[in-house]
């Protein structure tokens, strides 16, 4: 009798089986994203042991490191997460890396640049990454540009900025603004003209929608300094002054009203007469616990 | 070409094209290349860069499963089963034997890479023509040279499975010696390189290592010599005396290889 | 004009790890004469096989000198009027016997007319001409021995080498062999197979050559065995060192 009982049992046990895996499975992906959350996924292997471990397929693991960056990043920055210093190290060490197994990278080398120098003004690691891409991609001009513009509007120093810039000028598919923009730089150091020229060639041929936004909000907050900035000069070429704060620009009907700083802040007008933000171009919302537990964890 | 050089060729030939491992290689190879239709939405600019990575990467890989288990079931289980009676009954010499294998393992890798050059062209012209703006940094010629220069690496590689055939007894351990092969003779290079410039500095290596890695520097064959993929990728040129050079070195060691191998060969007793 | 000369052959086997010596062949001299059969028996182990291995060159004698027709078994051209039939035939799985016999005739120097109807016919006699197109790995034992005879004929040898041509063989099988050696033997070549199947080896051999332990213990001709007690007789008393 026994024997019978469980045969004609087993499919149905095999059904609650199947329901019951897919029941654990789906707790166990949720648990999963708790756990890679908390796991602190950013070492790097120095590239010489990745080297010679990817041994003929470097290319290849190269793009699989750079989809862990970026989607790492991506994801920080779908989020609009802060970004800490370890943050910093992990990018440069990773991009290091990963232009080690292949010099040509030039989309490691952009995201590296975009990220240590807008987000952490990391200059000097992002120019040595450039620096070395420069070694390898002798033809292209974004390149040199990216130096020169990371020393004019990072580090304020126009004689390398224009150096490098007009060494871009002359490498084929430059823009064609750039040979005047090199040769009066000196006259943009008060302006945010560059700046605005430069992101928007990097937005024309940037694909990831995410990194895209990311450089559009930049892109269209400089321009809102930039108006802010002209409306100043009109300001001074009416009145004879610098205004004071922004609101009297409204006051004065110069802008219709006070625009709004995608990144929380608020302008306000420095004692050069230039414009800027309090939030400084950086996402503040965001503060998770998560965070915190990154930061302690170390 | 003498007949029977011929019949014992195209004997190889068949017997490795029929081998079922190739279903399983070729379905790798397009599932593979057809993967990166997918993987490269994922990518940013540079979707030349990652189309031929992995185009290259597939070929490479069917290249080295057809050799460590085609080329190996068509050489060492050759003696194991004692299918080689077959052929050494007929009025071969030994070293006809040798040369037979090789070129009818070369015409099974050449007929591969060239179904799987093929596919994998359609595969980046199709990326290609979706992608265009972003496939700026590409060119076909590089791309081919590429594949070129990993066949002169499959000469070599498949040389060196027929050596160690004929060194062992046992189809098993010509595998294992051939795939550690591969594996040094890929990270030799870099090995090296990377003592020299750390060595004094970081690591005091006894005398001992030292002169084993200099030994082993000339003898294994430096396969990172073939590794053109990341140079495709970015279509920088090759000149073409390095090409040369690879031809040179692909031919040379693989003849040497087999020219031991006949000699080792011509002295074995089957059992 | 001897066929197959056999010189003070010797052949010492030592085992890999225990460093031990086995001798498989004993100091043996032998000719086999055109047109004639000779048949080696013995035991198990009695060096047979390895004879016949030394004859293929697939093994060197440690003394001694082989001729087949003049030329030694390092030659390759030794090979060129041989057809070999070895003890359990192995064939490449995923060929057909088509295929299989086309290499034979090809790599034996036979022109693509020939080696079509030598092929067409052997596959008829055989009973393999419906099948030839079947992979070999499909075939049964009987008929992968059945390819292996067309494999040894196909170029139509003068010398026809068989090691165990009976074994694992139905009784059927064992009387489509023995034809075949009968109808070689009619047809003026010469034969050479070893086997421990007596009473088939008395039907058909010229000559009998007995071995025991690597040693030749003798030669016997059709007349002195039938004059003796019979083939198995004749067989245990040399083998016990009894003399005739």
């Amino acid at each position: 009798m026994r024997p019978v009982l469980l045969k004609s049992l087993s499919p149905l046990f095999l059904i609650l089986l199947i329901v019951l895996c897919f029941l654990v499975q789906k707790d166990l992906a949720i648990k999963r994203e708790h756990f890679l959350e908390k796991t602190y996924m950013d070492y790097t292997l120095p590239s010489k042991v990745s080297g010679i471990v990817a041994m003929e397929f470097k290319g290849i693991v190269s793009d699989f490191l750079f989809l862990k960056v970026s989607t790492f990043l991506g994801d920080k920055f779908m989020k609009r997460l802060m970004l800490g210093d370890r943050h910093a190290e992990y990018i440069y060490n990773s991009v290091d890396v990963i232009t080690d197994l292949d010099p040509w990278f030039w989309d490691a080398y952009l995201l590296a640049n975009m990220v240590l120098s807008w987000d952490f003004r990391k200059i000097d690691k992002a120019n040595t990454l450039l620096f070395k891409a420069r070694e390898y991609r002798t033809d292209d001009f974004q390149v040199p540009y990216q130096i020169g513009f990371n020393y004019y509007y990072f580090l304020k120093d126009n004689t390398n900025g224009a150096k490098y810039m007009m060494e871009a000028s002359k490498l084929p598919g430059s823009p064609a603004y750039l040979t005047s923009l090199a040769a009066r730089l000196f006259m943009y150091q008060n302006q945010y003209k560059p700046a605005i020229l430069f992101l928007k060639d990097v937005i024309a041929k940037t694909r990831n929608p995410v990194l895209k936004k990311r450089f559009e909000t930049r892109l269209n907050t400089l321009i809102v300094l930039d108006d802010l900035e002209k409306a100043v000069d009109k300001f001074k070429e009416i009145y004879g002054h610098f205004p004071l704060k922004i609101s009297d620009l409204v006051e004065k009907k110069i802008i219709e009203k006070i625009p709004q700083d995608p990144y929380g802040g608020d302008f306000f007008i420095m004692k050069n007469s230039r414009v800027f933000t309090t939030s400084k171009m950086v996402f503040k919302k965001r503060k998770p616990s998560q965070e915190k537990q990154f930061d302690s964890s170390n | 070409m003498s007949k029977k050089m011929i019949a014992l060729i195209i004997l190889t030939f068949k017997e490795g094209v029929r081998d079922r491992a190739l279903i399983g290689i070729g379905l790798f190879s397009v599932f593979m290349m057809g993967g990166a239709l997918v993987v490269v939405s994922l990518f940013m600019r540079e979707l030349h860069k990652v189309s031929v990575d992995i185009n290259l990467s597939a070929i490479t890989f069917a290249g080295l499963l057809l050799t460590f288990f085609v080329s190996i079931n068509l050489i060492a289980k050759d003696m194991d089963k004692h299918t080689i009676y077959c052929v050494l009954s007929k009025p071969f010499s030994r070293s006809q034997y040798i040369w037979g294998k090789f070129l009818g393992i070369m015409l099974l890798i050449i007929v591969a890479f060239g179904i799987l050059t093929l596919c994998s062209s359609a595969t980046i012209f199709f990326i290609k023509s979706q992608y265009e703006v972003y496939f700026k940094g590409f060119s076909w010629f590089s791309f081919y040279t590429a594949i070129y220069a990993e066949l002169l690496m499959f000469f070599l590689l498949n040389a060196v499975v027929i050596f160690y055939s004929t060194i062992t007894t046992s189809s098993f351990i010509t595998l294992l010696f051939s795939i550690s092969t591969y594996i040094a003779g890929q990270t030799i290079e870099e090995v090296v390189l990377f003592l020299k410039t750390r060595g004094a500095a970081d690591m005091v290596l006894s005398e001992g290592i030292n002169k084993i890695i200099d030994v082993a520097q000339y003898i294994l064959p430096n396969l990172s010599v073939f590794d053109l993929k990341v140079q495709s990728a970015h279509a920088v040129s090759i000149s073409n005396g390095y090409l040369f050079s690879i031809t040179a070195y692909s031919l040379i060691y693989t003849m040497i290889l087999l020219l031991v191998a006949s000699f080792i060969f011509t002295r074995r007793e089957l059992k | 004009m001897s066929e197959i000369l056999i010189k003070n052959i010797s052949k010492t086997y030592i085992s890999d790890f225990k460093r031990e010596k086995k001798t498989a062949v004993q100091d043996v001299s032998l000719s086999i004469d055109s047109a004639e059969v000779l048949g080696i028996i013995g035991r198990n182990g009695a060096g047979k096989s390895t004879i016949i291995k030394m004859i293929m060159g697939f093994i060197r004698p440690d003394k001694g000198t082989i001729a087949i027709d003049g030329k030694i078994p390092l030659d390759p051209d030794s090979r060129l009027n041989v057809g070999y039939l070895p003890e359990n035939p192995y064939f490449y799985d995923n060929l057909t016997a088509q295929e299989l016999l086309n290499f034979s005739s090809y790599a034996s120097g036979l022109d693509k007319k020939t080696a079509r109807r030598s092929i067409e016919t052997l596959l008829k006699q055989v009973d393999l001409y419906e099948v030839r197109k079947q992979r070999l790995r499909t075939y049964s034992k009987g008929m992968t021995q059945r390819a292996g005879i067309c494999f040894a004929l196909v170029h139509d040898p003068e010398i026809i080498i068989l090691d165990e041509p009976m074994s694992g063989l139905d009784p059927f099988g064992r009387k489509m062999v023995i034809d075949l050696i009968e109808d070689l033997k009619k047809r003026g070549k010469t034969v050479l197979f070893c086997s421990h199947i007596l009473n088939d080896v008395e039907r058909i051999c010229d000559r009998v050559a007995i071995m025991d332990s690597g040693e030749l213990k003798g030669i016997y001709t059709k007349q002195q065995i039938s004059e003796s007690e019979g083939m198995e007789e004749l067989f245990l008393n040399v083998v016990r060192d009894k003399k005739i």
